[in-house]
């Protein structure tokens, strides 16, 4: 009689019924790409809205205090930031986790490996950077108990799994040229990333063989017109490492980047309508940094006239509703690249070398290239590179805490007193780490919180 | 009952008359013999009784000689015996309190025998109610029931009713409706039934009664009977109203000069200019846009019943159709129901019954929170938030809108807000329902005692909804679309249909018997299997896909998208019951069930739940023979086990689901793993104790019922938070955590006067407190949002009571430097923000100067109903309310806000700081630049109401026309009445409907209100006649 009570659901795959295939593998590492869109959907309220790149406005609410560095440890953004980061890690590690065993293609398994790997590895980047120590998870938690396992490890112990992911992925990973790239993670890729990585924790020594292995290998290129590096015709162009992909295809698998960015009041003139949300405005300063003749400005930033608010042009579409456009977020992009070589370069003391590099991507610009620089001068000429090429995709906060500028940059640009509520803005230098989400601490108290947020 | 014949020890009486004994049979209304009817020769000690057949035999006297019959539930009747020595009587239903028949789970007893803490509502207290739902004609009408409109008064919406409480954190709150005999697992059913229908609704609120429906009970038991026929004369009645609905409460907001000062300020004090038009508010318009919103309603229903039968088949038909118009324009409902009960008796012991109660409805409906649709055009709180300087229509017959010219030049564009009235008159969503109840049993007596029921039913329901957004009506994708300047791009349409079948076999076998007259016992056993399976297929147009404007179905879509989805739930379940008492004085009663159900996780999907009550009638001992004041005396207590099964249909398990991906623009299929699978979730289990007592005084004209109860649930079935690092799942459903539900209730019926002026009074009052004891090892659960953009607010705590909320306490605003500086402040402060209270004293304003600031679940809840007699007058007075509880005014987050864009209340006029006044006694902070605390981010003093309520939901005034002229009509009866539904509600609360809940039923955010439909106020006018 107990069989009465044991039903079969029509709809339902039970896990234990799954990750037996190879064709279930395909389809839960593509499920794992697919996990890195809502990271990316509001990467730009905490890698953009705290510098002095963009603005919040006043409406949407919880930005205004990411935009003023008046964030506290509840804050939604954050917490979301905290949250679906790690659910891009717990597909991976299921994937890792359960592939071992599995009879299929031992190609096509390394290659699963080395993508999970690679993903893990961009989301526990973003994770340091951000929060600094975090909890380090590499297996699949399969108990409640075992989540309360994890503590916060150091940022040392982060980074070396990072590298490890990395170096693995790399090993393992196909080059373009070897296969199309469709946005799948690659060996330039994983390439780019690493070399970022060590960027970030300033080893240029080690960055610097990676950096030049990935350029000498020449897959990549910076494209003539920077306008066609965003088009949503021109994806995975080769200037293009990595970027997520955003599809319309009217199942909410597209980005909603042009009406979020597009200022109030413009209706349809900017994008096609929706809700245009202003909620990465684009500031007087990082218009006011924009050399005289620079090519990118008019795509990089504009003015809206009616309102006089500045929105960006690179990811413009017209979708038909929310979440339905064509724009890919870009994470890792050849100018990105040319230019932390610069940098790399440039604190080896290889100034003219690192020259080169910068003038590549100024050239493209139609500016004139730099010479005869000291060291301190090229370096604030990188980051001033940096900032106008790499505007509104989310570089510029990260740059700010790299180059330990943040404090000094955000301190004078509210000085200069230009922008939205400047005068609100609370710089302090523990503002360098988000807090730990309140969230998570309230479920395990036992996670210690940064400096400066209790 | 078997009392075949008088007793030997009778015997010595029986030489001194020795005649022929008197014989007869004794039968209820319907014509059915009744049973264990007590015969006795007044003014001696004979005493007989009727066998099973209602037959008896008695010796008496002469034929002067009085019988006296008397019987639980029925009224004693004296019969002179007269020449021929054999009587037939028909026992009248008792109409004293005391003798009332209180249906239980799978049976019936006498209130008398009743152990355990049921609330009986009889049908003649709400028939006669023009309700929509029973749900809602149960307000305030017994003790331990809390009936709640968080929607308001939107057409065809059923309340939310609680018994004793909240038991379940995780799963649901809903008691288990019984009709019939049949457990409803789809409780849209019980909705349907028209209240002239209704017997009897029995409330079974203590584990021990409910217990014997096991894993259902948690949350307590409805037992809804519905009228049946009785033998004899065909009875028709006919009950017919109409009348107007007019929204109980406008909210007072600024008129156009109001808020084009208020924009000016706003303005000045942002440093910016204004446009010239806002010193001459009369070239723009003054809408009222609740006036343009709201409209008077009509409602009307029309109801027909006809009862009879004869002595082997009895029947009821009615039918009923019910239109109701929405005081929100756009909304209505209409129902058309059936109900057809039929009993035949094969035999002597064989019976057979059918119920078939089919209704169809349709809905319109509008965007309310909770109802699809996004926020920002929920037309109630839209309403609200449009300047009133915008015109709702236009002179080209255009909707007016605040995101054109030239409203975009003032400032007044607002995402989000568009024109109500648009919403109201162009958004279409259409619910059809069609719901059919069927129910049969056979019953069969082999011996006398003993019964065996069979009972199968079915219940299935099928729904259509269709939605539909015209390529004319402004929202987020297409903000700019009018009438004029259609847009097939924003066209959306969708239609759902579902259908639930249900079906039920039950099977009951029920032994009665009595042991030396002084012992009866009965037993019950129950072998039950139900079984529920739903689906619903949604087809959905893809935006920007319409091809044109013509049909308003998905397939004017070029592209559609579907879906499918399936429910499925079974239970199997043993039961059994024992009853014993010793002469009416000594109650006992144990009942024991056993459930199995698909709900949970294979290794745990057995629940055994047992209960136990006793009672002492102390009325019935010797020593109270020789006093006057109490009618009955009886005290009662029992302890129970009752289950939650009302969690989703497979929340144990852990799935794969689709995450589609593209690799450039090739889509691609994608998996996530999703939910940590708990193989072990089971039974919420509910433990009640339950002290009771029951007294009549004053020849019975005071009824008084008290309990006191605690209950206490464990292994709640509870979504549990996980730390955001298990990657695949935040939360997972376990049973753990405790709840415990105190509450003590009164019930008191009283008659207070009789005669030509009568006067009955029915009173009842219910506390209850929530408490949480456990979490499974946390403090407190996350909190959740007040309403969307007020973070935080509601908290689940260890040791506190449910429903608490969190919140800033606003001290006034600052005035001056010096108290700026000299004062903790929120991040960002200036002159003229919020002065916010540092709870904490830790000298800085955060996150842990957040305090309680209410609580959203209220302490007391009462109900008293007062029914007036005189000549052929009657008059009913239903008041109702809530004590202790809190509400949010969630609409303030932007009615009460520092720009202007929005409309605002009108108690801001004039009432905010001015910096060139700064000493002003003003209650809000500086309008213009938002500087410091927002009152749009953080839920705070000002927002939080007292819920406290009283009402008189309902007051009908009926004239009888006398015998005589009803006759002359060729009626049996007929009355004329009037009745005005909610014509005073005393509240603090200055928004729509002072219950309000814009989360539905849940009980983590209890009492938050924006853009909820209004409560109404009706004056309706019926007429009531049979014959």
């Amino acid at each position: 009689c107990t069989d009465f009570v044991d039903l079969k659901y029509p709809t339902i795959v039970g896990q234990d019924q799954y990750y037996n295939t190879q064709s279930d593998f395909q389809a839960a590492v593509n499920g794992l790409y697919a996990s890195l869109r809502p990271v990316y959907n509001d990467f730009h309220t905490l890698a953009e809205l705290p510098s002095d790149n963009t603005q919040a406005n006043d409406y949407t609410l919880g930005l205004l205090s990411l935009d003023q560095m008046t964030w506290l440890d509840n804050n939604t953004n954050i917490q979301n930031l905290w949250l679906n980061s790690y659910r891009v890690i717990g597909q991976a590690n299921t994937i890792l986790a359960r592939i071992n065993g599995i009879s299929m293609d031992e190609n096509v398994k390394a290659r699963f490996i080395a993508e999970a790997k690679f993903i893990r590895a961009l989301m526990y980047f973003n994770l340091v950077r951000f929060f600094g120590d975090v909890p380090l998870v590499v297996n699949e938690i399969k108990t409640e108990a075992e989540a309360y396992g994890y503590l916060r490890e150091s940022v040392q112990v982060v980074y070396d799994q990072i590298e490890l992911d990395l170096t693995d992925a790399i090993a393992i990973l196909p080059s373009v040229g070897q296969v199309e790239n469709d946005g799948r993670a690659t060996k330039g890729a994983a390439q780019g990333l690493l070399g970022t990585v060590y960027v970030a924790q300033r080893s240029f020594e080690e960055a610097l063989p990676i950096l030049a292995e990935l350029i000498g290998d020449g897959h990549y290129k910076l494209l003539d017109d920077y306008e066609a590096l965003f088009l949503a015709s021109n994806k995975n162009n080769e200037e293009m490492l990595f970027s997520i992909q955003y599809h319309s295809n009217g199942n909410a698998e597209g980005s909603n980047f042009s009406i979020l960015f597009a200022p109030f009041g413009s209706g349809t003139e900017i994008t096609s309508g929706g809700n245009p949300a202003q909620v990465n405005e684009g500031t007087q300063d990082l218009w006011d940094a924009f050399e005289e003749g620079d090519a990118r400005k008019p795509v990089a930033i504009a003015k809206y006239s009616p309102t006089g608010v500045y929105y960006t042009r690179k990811f413009l579409d017209k979708p038909t509703a929310n979440y339905e456009a064509s724009n890919n977020w870009p994470v890792l992009r050849y100018a990105d690249v040319k230019l932390l070589y610069a940098e790399t370069l440039n604190e080896l003391g290889r100034g003219s070398d690192a020259m080169d590099e910068l003038n590549d991507v100024r050239r493209r610009a139609d500016l004139d290239g730099l010479s005869g620089l000291g060291q301190a001068a090229l370096r604030d000429a990188i980051q001033r590179e940096r900032r106008v090429e790499l505007c509104f995709e989310g570089h510029r906060w990260f740059d700010l805490l790299r180059t330990g500028n943040m404090v000094d940059v955000m301190s004078a640009y509210k000085e200069k007193g230009v922008g939205y509520q400047v005068d609100s803005y609370e710089v302090d230098s523990y503002k360098v780490l988000l807090p730990i989400p309140f969230r998570e601490r309230s479920l395990n108290p036992k996670l210690t919180q940064n400096n400066g947020y209790e | 009952v078997v009392h075949a014949h008088a007793r030997s020890g009778h015997a010595e009486l029986v030489w001194q008359q020795p005649q022929e004994p008197v014989t007869g049979r004794v039968t209820n209304e319907a014509g059915e013999p009744l049973a264990g009817v007590s015969v006795s020769v007044k003014g001696t000690q004979q005493r007989s009784s009727t066998n099973n057949n209602g037959e008896f035999q008695i010796q008496a006297g002469g034929a002067a000689d009085v019988l006296v019959f008397s019987y639980v539930g029925y009224e004693n009747k004296e019969v002179s015996v007269g020449p021929q020595r054999t009587v037939l009587i028909q026992l009248a239903t008792a109409e004293t309190a005391i003798d009332e028949v209180v249906v239980v789970g799978y049976g019936a007893q006498s209130k008398r025998k009743i152990s355990t803490a049921v609330s009986k509502v009889s049908g003649s207290s709400i028939n006669h109610l023009p309700v929509t739902t029973p749900g809602n004609a149960l307000a305030g009408m017994a003790a331990g029931v809390q009936v709640q409109s968080g929607g308001g008064d939107t057409p065809g919406q059923a309340p939310t009713i609680r018994i004793r409480g909240i038991g379940s954190l995780g799963g649901g709150n809903a008691p288990l409706y019984v009709v019939d005999g049949y457990p409803l697992q789809d409780a849209s059913h019980f909705s349907r039934i028209s209240p002239s229908d209704i017997e009897s609704i029995e409330v079974l609120k203590d584990a021990a009664s409910a217990s014997i429906y096991g894993s259902r009970a948690a949350n307590g038991v409805i037992l809804v009977t519905t009228k049946r026929g009785k033998s004899g004369k065909t009875t028709f009645n006919v009950n017919a109203y109409s009348g107007l609905q007019q929204v109980y409460r406008k909210m007072e907001m600024m008129n156009a000069q109001e808020y084009l000062q208020y924009a000016k300020d706003a303005r000045n004090a942002s440093g910016l200019d204004y446009p010239d038009v806002f010193d001459t508010p009369e070239q723009l318009a003054n809408t009222d846009w609740q006036d343009v919103i709201f409209q008077s309603a009509p409602m009307s229903e029309f109801r027909l019943q006809a009862l009879g039968g004869n002595e082997k088949v009895q029947f009821s038909i009615s039918g009923s159709y019910l239109a109701q118009k929405g005081t929100l324009k756009g909304t209505d409902y209409k129902l058309a129901s059936m109900r057809t009960n039929l009993d035949a008796a094969l035999s002597d012991r064989l019976k057979i019954g059918v119920n078939f109660a089919p209704s169809v409805s349709i809905r319109h409906q509008q965007p309310l929170p909770g109802v699809s649709g996004p926020a920002s055009y929920v037309p109630v709180y839209a309403a609200l938030l449009m300047p009133p300087v915008v015109s709702a229509r236009l002179p080209n017959g255009d909707y007016g809108q605040n995101n054109v010219m030239p409203f975009t030049q003032y400032g007044f564009a607002e995402t989000g807000i568009h024109n109500p009235l648009a919403v109201l008159e162009l958004n279409e969503n259409r619910q059809n329902t069609l719901n059919l109840f069927n129910n049969a049993y056979l019953s069969w007596q082999p011996i006398d005692g003993l019964e065996i029921k069979t009972q199968g039913g079915a219940t299935v329901s099928a729904l259509t909804n269709q939605t539909y957004i015209p390529s004319t009506l402004a929202y987020a994708t297409s903000p700019f679309a009018n009438l004029s300047t259609p847009s097939l791009a924003g066209i959306q349409s969708q239609t759902n249909s579902g259908r639930n079948i249900d079906w039920v076999w039950e099977n009951t076998a029920t032994y009665t018997r009595n042991f030396n007259d002084v012992h009866n016992l009965s037993g019950l056993l129950l072998f039950s299997m139900q079984k529920t399976d739903n689906q619903l297929v949604a087809s959905t147009g893809r935006i920007g896909s319409f091809s044109n404007d013509i049909i308003t179905n998905p397939t004017a879509a070029t592209e559609q998208i579907g879906s499918l989805t399936y429910g499925r739930s079974s239970f199997l379940s043993y039961a059994a019951r024992v009853n014993y008492d010793y002469k009416d004085k000594y109650i006992l009663m144990a009942s024991v069930r056993t459930d199995a159900s698909s709900r949970f996780g294979p290794q745990n999907r057995f629940g055994v739940f047992q209960s136990y009550a006793a009672a002492w009638r102390i009325s019935e001992e010797s020593f109270m023979e020789s006093q006057q004041l109490f009618n009955e005396l009886k005290l009662r207590a029992s302890y129970g086990e009752t289950g939650n099964a009302n969690i989703g249909d497979n929340t144990w398990m852990s799935s794969v689901i689709a995450r589609n991906y593209s690799f450039g623009d090739a889509r691609v299929p994608g998996t996530i793993l999703q939910g940590l699978q708990n193989e072990n979730l089971t039974w919420e289990k509910n433990k009640q104790v339950n002290l009771g007592l029951d007294a009549a005084f004053l020849d019975n004209r005071i009824y008084l019922t008290v309990d006191v109860y605690r209950k206490n649930t464990a292994g709640m079935l509870f979504s549990k938070e996980l730390p955001a690092i298990v990657g695949y799942a935040t939360s997972f459903y376990t049973n753990i955590g405790k709840l415990q539900n105190d509450g003590f209730e009164v019930d008191l019926q009283t008659t207070n006067l009789e005669g030509a002026f009568s006067w009955s009074t029915n009173l009842n009052l219910s506390f209850n407190r929530t408490k949480v004891l456990d979490l499974g090892g946390r403090e407190s659960l996350n909190a959740l949002a007040g309403t969307p953009g007020w973070p935080n607010v509601y908290k689940v705590e260890v040791g506190q009571p449910l429903g608490n909320m969190y919140g800033f306490i606003i001290d006034g605003v600052v005035r001056n430097e010096a108290q700026l500086n000299g004062n903790p402040q929120w991040p960002g402060s200036t002159v003229g923000s919020y002065q916010i209270r540092d709870v904490d004293g830790n000298g800085t304003i955060n996150e842990g100067d957040r305090t309680l600031l209410g609580n959203g679940l209220p302490d007391f809840v009462y109900g008293m109903t007062n029914t007036l007699a005189y000549k052929n007058f009657d008059l009913s007075i239903v008041i109702q309310g809530v004590l202790g509880s809190n509400v949010i005014n969630g609409a303030s987050r932007h009615t009460e806000l520092w720009v202007g864009r929005f409309n605002t209340v009108k108690g801001m006029a004039n009432n905010y700081f001015d910096p060139a006044n700064p000493d002003r006694d003003v209650k809000y902070a500086r309008v213009g630049p938002r500087t410091g605390f927002s009152t749009a981010g953080e839920l705070h003093t000002y927002a939080v109401y007292n819920g406290s309520f009283l009402r008189v939901r309902n007051l009908t005034l009926g004239y009888n026309l006398s015998e005589r002229i009803a006759q002359k009509l060729r009626f049996s009866s007929a009355r004329i009445y009037v009745a005005g539904q909610n014509l005073l509600t005393v509240s603090d609360y200055p928004g729509f409907n002072p219950e309000p809940s814009m989360y539905g039923d849940s009980v983590y955010q209890p009492g938050s209100d924006q853009g909820t439909y209004p409560s109404n106020r009706s004056y309706l006018l019926g007429i009531n006649f049979g014959f």
